[in-house]
């Protein structure tokens, strides 16, 4: 990794991104909370007196890390949502120092209250930095909480006898069948998730918790999904069109199920959920394309190799209209919704860094 | 040259865990012609991007942290580089040297510079690859640990075969204990060659033995710290063929082995050894295969697209309306295509400025390129800084840096530079041979790869015939050995119109290699000769029958007469060529209707005197328990019977 230095950019950012791109930092959960933390460290340890001195930058950094590791929509998200958290602190923070009494915020107010652009972030408040701590720290534990709280909910969704279909392996998805099977018998097909058969694993792991398991080539999953009740996947990232990004062989699923009127649930931890849109299938950093030889053909095949010409893409994307719920930390939640949940978890002028 | 850097202090604390990389700027081959002149082969751009930057990358992904560049040409260019890749990931020391011309000079002189501390991975200039070397290097001291004497562990890269034209050079055989992977044998395979010869002993000393010439070498090499003194006490070890030839022969005496490692076959690796090699490469890093050494993840070159049909568009690059980029193309930053341009399989460099309704095919435009209207560019290389006016039209073509061509000229099959100030054009296929094989990938690709595959189907009809003819006569090994290589030589020398001096030689070489006595030598000369038609028809896939074998035969012996001449001299050899014409016609059906005729030809030609003839007549006489012999005595009669009436007839002339 040659990393042009830049001076403005944190040493720790710097760290972090060689962390993710040597494999040192994988998945989705650990990258975010990674994230979090460097982008705290930036909070504590740097020179800052105003809100908007500390928001420039929390986006020089933030910027950089999404630019070196465009493909990990995730980080964009942290990166958006401390700015959000940054926002409503300084807000509040300001509130108590003008009008120290009123601390309670009324439907009222709400509705009175002038637009984020009149609030002049240039004025210092001393007291900014210890309530962002503790604000970070709270969003942290919630972040901790996240895969919980959406298991939690898995025996309102898996009920006695169904048979549900998966792909691939999916650690959310995984904990989502063992914590519904602890109340209830159920059978699982997975579909093994080719090229990276990822399923296998998940199969082996679903079985040791005594999960009648079934699994199934890719192929077979057209003709298996008569027979499925639900379908539960997880995801990699969400679009702000509550399209999915999720792995290569989820939209064959997801058109299948469409096809039986199975219903199709994604597990959504709230961090995945992107105010992105798909532009064009051949947007920038959109999709992963691996080497072919990472499944698809074998590399020691010259001969054929000099005449074919092979892809191999790690993500599809899933459009809205074929996922009928989100399981996401706070609850159910229709793809219609997401534009709510997206304006909840960030600040509009941060959609674009 | 070294740099003092933070990790440079780290390592000197801890020496034993510091990896190390040896990087050979130069490969010392001239098969890129005209690179040398250029670049080092290690700053060659492949795809854009120099050769040395993947390296890097690699490099660092494998958490190597000390890389020595030895640099021998092109100095300044590599200096300067250097100095604008301040990375704190890994250190990039050079080491210069200005006379070096070989691999193995350069080993002895890293050996004396004496920087190398510990176990090191030796990358020649031209390598590529994305493995992760750090696990390899780990499974290599894991083998060091059980031999000590486990000098060096080629990486080797198995593409199932190498017989496609753009490897063709590059294959080796490599036989190794299939066990532990140590390699008994190790050989580039020349174009020409047919035969290798394997050791028995390989068979016997070892359970298992492997035998592959699927394996690519990929140019890079782990090595124990033993290696660099191998080198220097050693002189005459020049390239690496030479090193591991020397090695695997002297192996009890250096108390040295060597080890190969297969290559994951989701890695990859590519040396660029030629063209072609350049070629491939280039294809298969648009096409993904190095993954993630493509132009859109790598750190350095951002802001790449990858579209689909593998082909990628800088953000800064400007299409005109109608432009096509079909496949396999790359099109680098601040770069400008015209209206109606056609591009496919071809990179295309920054700041390039191609006008309108240019088509360009299978090509590399390096940077800084000006392509004016409407020119035609297919199979070439244009170097940077070049201009090319209108209606330019080049097919197969390199074009050294800042060449300008005017407007409406056409080039096939060139190489074209300045020299002097004035343009200089060379043909191609008239470069020096050693390299016209390598450039030739841009034309008549297809007769090429016929001529390889005939190359191979004939080898193994050759054996076949041999098989054929060794149980047919039950001589001593190295009798029988000599017999098939003197039919051999005979065959192919009618069949190429040899000389038949240069045959005697030959035979006479053979004859010493066999050790078979001068008597044997006739013997076997004369059945060979009566054998050859039987070979040459099947050869010429015509039927075998009495009149082919005949005529086919008379041919023969006139051609073969002078052959004939020399080694049917003594008395003694006129008993031997009786002999064998008896045993080859008890063989070979054909012969015996044509016995008597061959008697009287060798006769009237003064090789078989008549008493030879009537000596051998009377003694084959006695052996009458042969039914065949019987036969023979019967097929020569008449022209015995002849042969003592003119002896009376010439008795009786002489009495008058």
């Amino acid at each position: 990794m040659i990393v042009t230095k830049s001076e403005n950019v944190h040493e720790n950012v710097l760290k972090l991104i060689k962390d993710i791109n040597f494999g040192e930092i994988k998945g989705t959960y650990d990258i975010v909370v990674a994230t979090v933390s460097v982008l705290k460290e930036i909070i504590t340890n740097s020179e800052w007196n105003t809100a908007k001195k500390l928001m420039d930058l929390i986006t020089l950094n933030g910027k950089y890390l999404i630019a070196a590791i465009p493909l990990e929509a995730s980080i964009g998200n942290m990166v958006r949502r401390i700015l959000k958290i940054i926002r409503e602190e300084y807000r509040s923070e300001l509130k108590n120092k003008t009008e120290e009494a009123d601390g309670q915020e009324s439907l009222h107010k709400i509705l009175t209250s002038e637009g984020d652009q009149e609030i002049d972030f240039n004025v210092s408040v001393p007291s900014l930095k210890s309530s962002l701590i503790e604000h970070i720290n709270e969003f942290e534990a919630e972040l901790e909480t996240c895969s919980e709280n959406i298991t939690q909910q898995a025996s309102e969704h898996i009920h006695s006898n169904e048979i549900i279909m998966t792909l691939g392996r999916s650690r959310l998805v995984e904990e989502f069948f063992k914590k519904a099977a602890a109340t209830r018998e159920f059978e699982v097909i997975i579909a093994e998730g080719a090229p990276f058969l990822n399923g296998h694993e998940m199969a082996v792991n679903l079985a040791k918790a005594k999960i009648k398991t079934t699994l199934i080539s890719d192929v077979a999953i057209f003709a298996m999904m008569s027979r499925v009740n639900k379908v539960i996947i997880g995801t990699h990232t969400v679009m702000a069109n509550g399209g999915l990004r999720a792995i290569t062989g989820s939209h064959t699923v997801a058109q299948a199920a469409k096809h039986y009127s199975v219903p199709v649930m994604v597990l959504l931890p709230l961090y995945k959920l992107s105010p992105l849109y798909l532009r064009s299938y051949e947007q920038d950093a959109f999709n992963r394309h691996v080497a072919p030889m990472h499944g698809v053909i074998d590399g020691a095949n010259a001969p054929l190799m000099e005449k074919i010409q092979a892809y191999n893409p790690v993500f599809d994307y899933v459009p809205p209209e074929l996922v009928t719920l989100f399981i996401s930390n706070t609850g159910g939640n229709a793809p219609s919704y997401i534009y709510r949940l997206l304006s909840e978890l960030y600040q509009l002028e941060d959609y674009d860094l | 040259m070294s740099k003092i850097t933070k990790k440079d202090v780290n390592s000197k604390l801890g020496k034993k865990d510091v990896l190390q990389a040896v990087v050979l700027a130069d490969d010392f081959t001239t098969n890129l012609t005209p690179v040398q002149n250029v670049y080092p082969s290690i700053l060659m751009p492949v795809v854009n991007v120099p050769l040395l930057d993947y390296l890097i990358e690699t490099l660092v992904q494998s958490r190597i942290q000390e890389l020595y560049l030895y640099c021998s040409s092109h100095i300044e260019s590599l200096k300067k580089y250097v100095q604008s890749k301040n990375s704190d990931d890994i250190s990039i020391n050079l080491i210069i040297s200005d006379g070096c011309r070989s691999l193995g000079d350069a080993l002895r002189d890293i050996d004396t510079k004496g920087a190398i501390r510990g176990d090191f991975i030796l990358i020649r200039g031209d390598a590529f690859t994305n493995a992760n070397l750090k696990n390899l290097l780990e499974l290599h001291r894991v083998r060091i640990e059980k031999d000590k004497g486990a000098a060096m562990t080629l990486l080797l890269r198995d593409v199932g075969s190498t017989n496609i034209p753009s490897l063709i050079e590059e294959s080796s055989l490599v036989v190794a204990d299939g066990s532990n992977n140590k390699v008994l044998f190790y050989k580039k395979l020349a174009k020409d060659e047919k035969k290798v010869k394997l050791e028995l002993e390989w068979f016997l000393d070892h359970d298992k033995i492997e035998i592959n010439t699927g394996l690519l070498d990929t140019h890079i090499y782990l090595c124990s710290p033993a290696v660099p003194p191998l080198f220097s006490d050693n002189f005459d070890f020049q390239t690496m063929e030479d090193f591991i030839r020397g090695v695997l022969m002297n192996e009890e005496i250096l108390d040295s082995r060597i080890y190969w490692q297969r290559l994951d076959s989701e890695e990859y690796a590519l040396p660029v050894t030629s063209w072609r090699a350049y070629h491939m490469l280039s294809r298969e890093i648009l096409q993904r295969h190095s993954y993630p050494l493509t132009p859109d993840t790598l750190s350095f070159v951002r802001n790449f697209t990858y579209l689909s049909r593998s082909t990628y568009r800088h953000r800064n690059a400007v299409l005109a309306r109608g432009c096509v980029i079909q496949r396999d193309s790359i099109v680098g930053p601040n770069s400008m295509l015209g209206k109606d341009t056609f591009i496919t399989r071809s990179t295309i460099g920054n700041n390039c400025i191609v006008g309108a309704n240019v088509q360009i095919e299978n090509s590399y435009i390096l940077s800084n390129v000006f392509i004016t209207d409407n020119c035609m560019i297919k199979n070439s290389i244009i170097f940077s800084n070049c201009q090319l006016d209108k209606k330019v039209n080049l097919d197969a073509c390199i074009l050294s840096p800042s060449v300008h061509l005017k407007s409406n000229s056409s080039y096939v099959d060139s190489v074209l530079e300045y020299e002097s100030g004035k343009l200089n054009v060379t043909k191609i296929s008239e470069l020096n041979l050693d390299t016209d094989k390598e450039l030739l990938y841009f034309t008549c690709k297809e007769s090429k790869d016929g001529k390889d595959c005939d190359g191979y189907s004939t080898d193994s009809e050759d054996s076949s015939s041999e098989d054929d003819s060794a149980p047919a006569s039950p001589l001593p090994d190295d009798t029988n050995m000599f017999l098939s290589e003197v039919i051999d030589s005979l065959l192919r020398g009618y069949q190429d119109g040899l000389n038949c001096e240069n045959l005697i030689l030959e035979i006479n070489s053979s004859r010493y290699a066999y050790n078979v006595s001068i008597r044997e030598v006739s013997y076997n000369v004369i059945k060979a000769i009566l054998s050859l038609p039987l070979h040459y028809l099947s050869d010429q896939k015509s039927p075998i029958n009495q009149a082919n074998y005949q005529s086919t035969l008379k041919k023969m012996i006139s051609y073969f007469f002078t052959i004939i001449q020399n080694y049917i001299k003594t008395e003694d050899a006129q008993d031997d060529c009786l002999k064998a014409m008896e045993e080859a016609a008890t063989t070979i059906q054909e012969l015996l209707s044509f016995m008597q005729r061959l008697l009287h030809l060798f006769y009237e030609r003064d090789i078989l005197s008549e008493e030879k003839i009537l000596e051998w007549y009377e003694l084959n006489g006695d052996n009458e328990n042969e039914v065949q012999s019987l036969e023979i005595k019967k097929a020569v009669g008449p022209f015995i019977k002849w042969l003592k009436e003119a002896e009376e007839d010439s008795s009786d002339n002489e009495e008058d």
